[in-house]
Parts: structure tokens; C-alpha cells; sequence
């Protein structure tokens, strides 16, 4: 599904990413753990195709396409998905028309009819319903005085419309509360799928207690210093980055 | 010969000697202090403080006007006119085409410019001019030269519903109009007045002045939609007086134009008056947009409001001049001003000033005025849900505007209003390189 070789990045001129490299499988769910300023959200955003991002050197292969030839909206069409660490306000945009904009995109891009306003609103309402979203959320400008957790449980939202093929989470746990952490966890796991492929990236182990991966890595100072099964995040829970980090080196 | 005289006799000529008329014209005085008034200025330049930004000089000086003759309705327009099911009166070049008119059930006291020679409207003649400055050079010029305008009276207590008002300036060869028109809502009148401003052909100059008097208790909702091609000059001066516990609601879409300019100045005379003025300018090529608004609270306990907003794109200037002038006397005055733009190109351009000018001293007033780029954070956001980038900025564009087309009270006006607005990015407004 992804296959990241070697991957350098540059921001502003200092180079973040130096020679990584990852391989998810279709239906895989993998974490990538890493303390600050490891490279985790620029790991993310190379992934979407934010500006800013030099990169230097590496490919990146998602279901067989060159991801650097892709503009985002062809990476998010193609079945790419990032839930954003900090989703973005846009005052005066409705999230019901974001939502039905960006479904409508997607349908147009697999050659499908556009939804009108009623077959979009029920849809989007059998989906709602599990994150516990309100019709009122859905009236606002998006992500507008949204609580971070209504942030959060947004972005799953898009997410469950959208049925990407690769999840990336970045830091979805974030400024959320136990209960709040739960309802998130839960709609991801609803959407695990034999063909949806799922990165989770975080800073903390406690996600990864609702949300288990088959494979988690471990990033510093720009690489994979270390893989392995899910006990490996406990293991970082138990011992620290900087131990972890040392052995590994 | 300097530039002055230049343009004095480039606007003017021998209009001076050729104006006569019977003793009792009132016009006739209005006209010769015009022809003196601008006699001794001529065109305004960027040297003089308010036209620093619309060089009405230099940007005149370019072509050469000639009157323009009475003409009929370009039959390219008969649709776009008859689009408002409205009441509606149709000036071609400065002069009322009283075949596309039709004022239809109007309650309102309709007349033309030369009727007030009447002894009927003796009364509305001595209003004539009565809001406007005697030294405005453009005002001047317009007085000199007015012939023909609506003069729009809506009796007491009366409910004159909407009224349509479309400006057309056509022909092969650059001409000049001056229309002059006055509204005046009586004590607890009401009016929607509904302006749409086209044109085809040369390059024309329309100089309006638009005397609006709305007294106590009286309404008036004032839409201006200007749409003519990139050749044409649109100037409007609008000056109103508003009285006690009356309402000047206004809004200004400026999307069509080479340069047009629109001033308003608008004085709150009577306890509890309330003034809001809205506005969107949107600008490609080398389009020139230019808001220039002056309130003046001279009267307690009055509201005014100020928003404005603006898309430029390609090499497209915009001005924005706004100032609430707060008398002494203007106790509890609530004034509020805001004005944001978004450049979409590195050549566009604006230019805002905003101004308080405050003798009193419990008042609350604000302004802003912010310039920039649409989003980027924003724009990514969306195009990683998969929405095309063209469809992006347009979202994000449609978003930044709603905020001033609120200002509009008028349904039926915000649809057409957003629709053009609508029809305005389809056609490719967002060209980042500001390559024409």
C-alpha cells in the first residue's frame, strides 16, 4: 500500500527526515512513536503534499504511484488521508458544504454521480450518529469554536465519508480527554477494514491502548531507529525514549 | 497651457456661455456655480489629499469625451434590465429612455431634472443641492452639465417599495453623462432603491451625484451594483442626509469597471439615525476600484456601520477611504469600520485609510483594516479532502465576502449580488502570477 525508501526532507533549509524508510501493508495498522522534533508532522504532511517540505532524496509509493507526482487533492483522491494534529478553522465555509464539496470531489475524481442535498444528508447522518456529532456541529463554519475534541472527532468524521484507503493520524490524541480519546479510538477502529491500510502517529503510548497497531516503530532524529510488534510500545512506555534510543543507536 | 486649464477646457469647453434659461430656472444658478466652481479647480489630481490614490486626472485626461446625445437602450441589455420585477427607470447616456422605463404601480412622486421647472415641484427644486459641497470639483462638473435624473419623492407614512434604477452608457465614441438624482423619503417613508450600472461600447464616463435626503423615521435601502466593461469610468457621489431615528442602509458591488469611484458622504442629523454601508469590490486586470465614505454623526445616540471587502487580482487597485467624523454634540455615538481585502496576485494592489475623527468624548467607535493572501494553511486543508484547488480559493473566497453580503437585507438582492459575485470566479479570477 505505502512504501517509503530512504526519505529525506528538508524544512527551511535543515534536514529533518534523514533516510526513512517504511512499508505498510494493504489492511496493516502501524504506529510510528517518536519524542519531539523527531520529524513525526513533517513525516505527515510530505505524506499530504503540504508546501514547505523539500524533499532531497527517497520515493514514496502509494498503491504503485509516485506519491511526488501527485498534488494533494490527487493524493486524497487516489485514497490518501491525513487527520490533522491541529485541524483548520475556515470561517464562513459550512462544514456540511466542506463535506459534501470534498464527497462530491471524490465522486467526479472515480468517474460516479455527484450526491444532491438529500442523499448527501442522509448519508452524512448515518454516519454522525456513532461520533455522536450533532446536526448543529455540522451547521457551523468548519472547525469554528469547535471544542479540540469536536476537532478531532471532525476529522474522523471526513475520514468515514471519504473511506481512504491509507489512514494517517497524526497526533489525534492531542488535547483530548480520556472519554473524548475513547469515542475517537472507537471510530477508527469501526473503520478498520481488510483493505483500509492505517498510520498512527504519536508522541504517547496511551492511544495505542484503544487503538492497536500489528507494527510499531519507533522515530529519531529523522529515522526508524527501531520496529517491531505491539509490545514495543510498551516496552518505550517502560523504559523512555532516551534508553530506547540509545540502544537502538 | 498647465494640466489645469487642459482639463478645464477638455470637460468644460464653452458650456459656460451656452447655459441661459428663464429667471425663475433654478437650475440655471446651480449650473452657472458649478461652471465657476470647477473653473477654478478643474480635475482633481493625486496632489489633493482625497484623490491621492484616484488620479481622476491623469486617468481622464486619457480619452476625450464628448456630451453625450440621448440614445436608445442596447436591446443586449432589455433582459438584464427587466431581471427585477420592479418598477424601474432606464437612463441611456445621462437621458431617461422613457420607452425601457416603466414605473408601472409606483406609489411614488416620480419626476425628470427639468420637470422641477414646473410650478408643481417648486418645492423640490429648492431641495436640489441642498446636500452637496460647493466646491467639489466633480460635483461642480455635474452641475454644470446636468440635464436629466430621476427626482424621487416618497410621500409621508408611505411605503414606496423597490424601485429600479439602471444607468446605461453606450455608443462608439467615448462620451460623458452627468446625471443628477434626488431621493427624498418624507417623514416615515420607505424605499428600496435598486441601481444597476451598465454599459458597452467606447470608453464612457459616467458622473453621478445622487442627492438622498431620508427624514425622521424614514428608510432607505440603497443597492448599487456597477458592471460596466473595462473601458468605463463610473463615479458616484452620493450625498445623504439622515434624520432622527431614521435608516440609510447601502451596499456597493463593484465588480465590472476601469475605474469607478464611489463617495459617499453621509451626514446623521437627528437622534437614534443609523447608518450601515456595505461593500465588495472585486478587481482583475487593471481594474480600479475606489470606496471613499465619509459619515458624520452630528446628532446623539446614532449608529453607523462600515463593511467592506475586496478581492484584487492580476494588477487590480483598490481604495478603500473610510472616516467617521464624531461632532461634539454626538454623544453615545456607536461607529464601526471594517475593511479587508485579499490580493490573489503580487501586482494587485490596495490602498486603506481608514480615519477617526472624534470631538466627543463617550462614544464608542472601531476600525480595522487588514490586507492579505487567501490562506495557505487554509487552502491545503481543503485540497487534502480531495477539493480541487480552483474549487479551494473559490470556497475560501465565497466565505471571506459572506461576511459583507450579510450586510445586504434584501434576499432577492444577495442572490443576484452572490450570483454575480459567483459568475465572477468561474471566469478564472484567481491567476496567482498576475499575468493578464
Amino acid at each position: 500500500m505505502l512504501e517509503i525508501n530512504d526519505l529525506h526532507v528538508t524544512v527551511d533549509g535543515k534536514e529533518i527526515l534523514k533516510g526513512l524508510s517504511l512499508t505498510i501493508g494493504e489492511g496493516e495498522m502501524h504506529a510510528v512513536m517518536g519524542p519531539n522534533g523527531s520529524g513525526k508532522s513533517t513525516l505527515s504532511y510530505v505524506l499530504a503534499g503540504r508546501e514547505g517540505y523539500e524533499v532531497t532524496g527517497g520515493t514514496i509509493r502509494f498503491r504503485g504511484r509516485d506519491l511526488f507526482e501527485l498534488e494533494p487533492e490527487e493524493r486524497s483522491h487516489l485514497g490518501l488521508f491525513l487527520a490533522f494534529q491541529y485541524p483548520l478553522e475556515i470561517p464562513g465555509v459550512q462544514t456540511n458544504t466542506f463535506l459534501r464539496t470534498a464527497l462530491n470531489a471524490h465522486r467526479r475524481a472515480r468517474g460516479e454521480k455527484e450526491l444532491d442535498g438529500m442523499a448527501f444528508l442522509k448519508l452524512v447522518r448515518q454516519k454522525t450518529k456513532a461520533l455522536g456529532i450533532s446536526d448543529d456541529m455540522l451547521k457551523r463554519a468548519v472547525n469554528v469554536g469547535f471544542s479540540g475534541g469536536e476537532k478531532k472527532r471532525a476529522e474522523i468524521l471526513q475520514m468515514a465519508l471519504l473511506e481512504p484507503r491509507m489512514a494517517i493520524l497524526d497526533e489525534t490524541d492531542s488535547g483530548l480527554d480520556i472519554d473524548a480519546l475513547k469515542v475517537v479510538a472507537e471510530g477508527v477502529n469501526a473503520l478498520r477494514a481488510p483493505d483500509r491500510s492505517t498510520l498512527v502517529i504519536t508522541h504517547y503510548q496511551r492511544l495505542l491502548d484503544y487503538i492497536v497497531p500489528d507494527r510499531v516503530h519507533i522515530l529519531a532524529r529523522g529515522r526508524i531507529v527501531r520496529s517491531g510488534g505491539k509490545e514495543l510500545a510498551k516496552e518505550l512506555e517502560a523504559k523512555g525514549y532516551q534508553d530506547m534510543i540509545e540502544q537502538a543507536a | 497651457m498647465t494640466d489645469e486649464d487642459r482639463s478645464i477646457k477638455a470637460f468644460l469647453g464653452d458650456r459656460g456661455e451656452r447655459i441661459s434659461g428663464k429667471d425663475a430656472d433654478a437650475l440655471v444658478e446651480l449650473r452657472l456655480a458649478g461652471v465657476s466652481a470647477f473653473t477654478a479647480q478643474g480635475l482633481p489630481h493625486r496632489k489633493r489629499e482625497r484623490w491621492k490614490f484616484t488620479d481622476l486626472r491623469r486617468m481622464l485626461m486619457r480619452e476625450s469625451y464628448r456630451p453625450a446625445e440621448p440614445a436608445r437602450l442596447p436591446t443586449r441589455f432589455a433582459g438584464r434590465v427587466a431581471a427585477l420585477p420592479a418598477p424601474r427607470l432606464v437612463f441611456v447616456n445621462g437621458t431617461l429612455d422613457e420607452a425601457a422605463s416603466d414605473l408601472g404601480q409606483s406609489v411614488a412622486d416620480i419626476v425628470r431634472l427639468d420637470a422641477l421647472l414646473g410650478g408643481d415641484h417648486a418645492a423640490l427644486a429648492d431641495r436640489l443641492g441642498e446636500t452637496v459641497e460647493a466646491d467639489h470639483p466633480m460635483i461642480a462638473l455635474n452641475a454644470a452639465w446636468m440635464a436629466d435624473g430621476a427626482i424621487v419623492r416618497v410621500p409621508a407614512g408611505t411605503d414606496g417599495g423597490r424601485l429600479h434604477l439602471v444607468s446605461v452608457m453606450t455608443g462608439r465614441e467615448p462620451v460623458m453623462a452627468h446625471p443628477r438624482h434626488m431621493i427624498l423619503l418624507e417623514v416615515n417613508a420607505r424605499l428600496e432603491l435598486v441601481e444597476t450600472v451598465l454599459g458597452d461600447g467606447a470608453g464612457h464616463l459616467e458622473n453621478a451625484v445622487t442627492e438622498i435626503q431620508v427624514s425622521d423615521g424614514a428608510r432607505l435601502d440603497h443597492y448599487r451594483h456597477i458592471d460596466t466593461p473595462e473601458s468605463h469610468v463610473a463615479l458616484d457621489h452620493l450625498r445623504a442626509h439622515v434624520g432622527r431615528d431614521a435608516v440609510y442602509h447601502g451596499f456597493n458591488l463593484a465588480i465590472g469597471g476601469g475605474v469607478d469611484r464611489t463617495e459617499s458622504t453621509i451626514r446623521l442629523l437627528g437622534q437614534g439615525g443609523e447608518v450601515r454601508l456595505g461593500g465588495a469590490y472585486l478587481g482583475r486586470g487593471r481594474q480600479h476600484h475606489d470606496n471613499t465614505v465619509l459619515i458624520r454623526h452630528e446628532a446623539p445616540h446614532c449608529l453607523s456601520r462600515q463593511v467592506f471587502k475586496g478581492v484584487l487580482d492580476g494588477r487590480a487597485h483598490g481604495v478603500f477611504q473610510g472616516k467617521i467624523h464624531v461632532d461634539r454634540v454626538a454623544q453615545k455615538t456607536d461607529g464601526y469600520q471594517l475593511n479587508k481585502s485579499i490580493l490573489l496576485s503580487p501586482r494587485a494592489e490596495i490602498d486603506a485609510k481608514p480615519e477617526l475623527e472624534i470631538y466627543a468624548d463617550d462614544v464608542k467607535c472601531s476600525h480595522g483594516a487588514t490586507a492579505g493572501q487567501i490562506d495557505t494553511d487554509a487552502l491545503f486543508y481543503l485540497r487534502a479532502r480531495g477539493i480541487p484547488e480552483h474549487t479551494a480559493r473559490g470556497l475560501l473566497i465565497h466565505a471571506f465576502l459572506a461576511e459583507a453580503l450579510e450586510e445586504i437585507a434584501a434576499e432577492e438582492i444577495r442572490g443576484q449580488y452572490q450570483a454575480a459575485i459567483d459568475a465572477w470566479m468561474a471566469d478564472g479570477g484567481f491567476d496567482e502570477e498576475g499575468a493578464e
